[in-house]
């Protein structure tokens, strides 16, 4: 009878080659021969564990290569874009003191009042605007740069990010000391972090060497 | 050639390995053992030097019988100019840092 570890090996092999894209299958056969040549049962699940790993990344990276995906990606990148240049167009409405402007802002906030933002609209300084405004337009860049395939995307969208984040850790003592707090959903917050960096993981991954599938 | 996607430490550690004895074809299992790269490591590479033209793949039955055939490796002429670009000037720098230890 084969020992549990070959037998899991063989499972895992089975599970590698069918989830290997149907362009490398050649690839899957070869490292699911390549385990029936090694004698040693631990060693062959060693073996099956790491082609499994190697199955489901060739997997990824063929569909972030895909179309649908640089669509979806840019749409979301387009959201922050657009987050980022939220707050300065609203700061801008308050000192223009553009009523329409600022209740259509207002209606987009949590609360759906642009009032209870007056103590922070009005302490708020312009040069921690700038960020939020680079910010936005290195995500522009970043759409571009994806949708166009003109180089690693990703190098905007970080930048982007750590402009995002400066720019909110800056503003953070003038949150404070306005006393606003500007999302209190704490669920929505942990999203407006964990949404880039899953977002940035996705951009690293498409500036890797092409997948099969996308040629 | 999109090489500079390829490039990475354990693209290195291949290419040195097949750069040693560069007309020979070796099994995907003999590649694991002498660079010491996992088989999730190891095939994602062989991949990409495939896709660029500089691995050449091909199925040889196996010695031992009862075995399904195996695919072995070797640098194609593309591949054998690219590694010796890659590994030659590693190996100098390398030296010349443990020189400078000295």
């Amino acid at each position: 009878m084969t020992d549990v570890p070959r037998q899991v090996a063989n499972a895992l092999m089975r599970h590698a080659t069918w989830v290997m894209p149907s362009s490398d299958k050649a690839w899957g056969d070869a490292m699911q021969n390549e385990m029936q040549s090694i004698e040693e049962d631990r060693e062959a699940l060693r073996w099956a564990v790491g082609c499994l790993i190697a199955s489901y990344g060739e997997r990824t990276l063929g569909l972030l290569h895909s179309r649908p995906a640089r669509w979806t990606l840019a749409s979301l990148t387009s959201l922050l874009a657009m987050r980022e240049f939220f707050a300065p167009a609203m700061v801008m409405a308050y000192r223009l003191q553009d009523q329409w402007l600022l209740q259509l802002f207002g209606a987009q906030t949590a609360g759906h009042d642009y009032h209870r933002f007056t103590p922070l609209l009005e302490t708020v300084p312009s040069w921690i605007l700038m960020f939020w405004i680079v910010s936005g337009l290195l995500y522009v860049g970043a759409i571009w740069r994806l949708l166009r395939k003109a180089g690693a995307a990703y190098v905007p969208f970080f930048l982007a990010l750590i402009m995002d984040m400066t720019g909110s850790l800056m503003n953070r003592p003038f949150e404070i000391a306005s006393g606003v707090v500007v999302n209190p959903h704490a669920l929505v917050n942990a999203g407006a972090v964990l949404l880039p960096c899953l977002m940035g993981m996705m951009f690293w991954g498409m500036a890797r060497g092409p997948s099969r599938l996308s040629s | 050639m999109g090489r500079k996607s390829i490039h990475s430490t354990q693209t290195d550690r291949l290419l040195a390995v097949l750069l040693k004895d560069a007309s020979a074809w070796q099994h995907g299992y003999a590649l694991m053992k002498q660079t010491g790269l996992q088989s999730g490591t190891l095939y994602p590479v062989l991949l990409r030097l495939s896709d660029q033209g500089l691995l050449e793949a091909e199925w040889r039955q196996s010695e031992i019988s009862g075995k399904p055939p195996r695919h072995v490796y070797r640098l194609t002429p593309a591949g054998l100019s690219f590694a010796r670009e890659q590994i030659v000037p590693a190996r100098r720098t390398t030296s010349a840092l443990l020189g400078a230890k000295a």
